[in-house]
């Protein structure tokens, strides 16, 4: 009768904040394991996008997690646990640019600066339009900079006020650098695709 | 109609795809160790620094954990020293 009652109770997913609250109270590997299995494959595009390279992005994933994983209990629910995965991840591997290419990279400096001269307007419809493998090649060839708030404005359609809080920029200045990103990426797709512009 | 897709999520799936299982295995151990660690430290780390407090000459509280150590014992006080000088003495 019990395991009749049981089978028929509606399953209910945990959100991440039961998830983090759990885990922290009995310290439970499987509660983190559960959070794991959620974000692990949105982690790994993150930082094969950003990297480049696979078994970069594989130690970066088991890095960024274990990262997580002994920092958890600073987790202070004011944005969500997405946005902070997600912060953690893109700072994790602009160090492991900066640190690679032994540059700094084009970031919180370049976001922000507003040049004088002005960019076409470059409809949202061009990017998320493109063929996947055409974005990708595009994606490449921007700088980490762009490639980033593009990322985070399209992939993980994060609002203008947290990439801000991110980059400790304004939100104009942001919305600025999106543009420029936008337009940028317009000028990289013409330069490789203007032998065959429109995508059959 | 149906809504175009944002190529930018149809990318992300691609590469979400491409995660390696085995991934999850080297993570969880890792954490499991952490986990280990951290109990082993809560279970043996006030023991030890009680040890350490009573080498370097410290007592034992008598409201901390029993039978690990005697309880420090304040002297009567018959039995503290009296430093004054006697009088005549000088």
């Amino acid at each position: 009768m019990t395991e009749v009652a049981t089978s028929l109770k509606p399953v209910v997913k945990p959100t991440d904040n039961e998830l983090i609250a759990w885990f922290l109270a009995d310290q439970n590997p499987d509660h983190f394991t559960l959070l794991y299995r959620r974000y692990a494959g949105k982690v790994f595009a993150k930082c094969i996008s950003m990297l480049s390279d696979e078994g970069l992005a594989r130690d970066a994933v088991q890095d960024i997690f274990i990262k997580v994983y002994l920092n958890l209990a600073r987790f202070n629910e004011k944005s969500s646990f997405s946005t902070w995965l997600y912060s953690i991840t893109y700072n994790f591997c602009i160090d492991l640019i900066r640190r690679k290419k032994k540059i700094p990279v084009l970031l919180s400096d370049d976001v922000g600066r507003i040049g004088d001269e002005p960019v076409p307007e470059v409809p949202d419809s061009v990017l998320l339009e493109m063929k996947h493998e055409r974005l990708e090649r595009v994606l490449a060839e921007l700088p980490e900079g762009d490639r980033i708030i593009l990322l985070m404005k399209y992939m993980d359609e994060m609002s203008i006020r947290d990439i801000a809080e991110f980059f400790q920029k304004t939100e104009s200045a942001i919305k600025m650098q999106i543009m420029r990103a936008k337009h940028k990426a317009q000028v990289v797709y013409d330069s490789i695709y203007a032998h065959d512009p429109i995508e059959s | 109609m149906r809504e175009k897709e944002n190529s930018f999520k149809v990318l992300e799936a691609k590469w979400e795809a491409g995660l390696p299982p085995e991934l999850e295995r080297r993570v969880s151990s890792q954490t499991t160790n952490f986990t280990v660690f951290g109990r082993v430290v809560e279970l043996f780390m006030p023991n030890a620094l009680q040890a350490v407090a009573h080498i370097i000459g410290g007592a034992a509280d008598d409201d901390g954990p029993q039978g690990v150590l005697s309880p420090g014992r304040r002297p009567e006080p018959e039995e503290w020293p009296d430093w004054r000088t006697p009088p005549g003495k000088i």
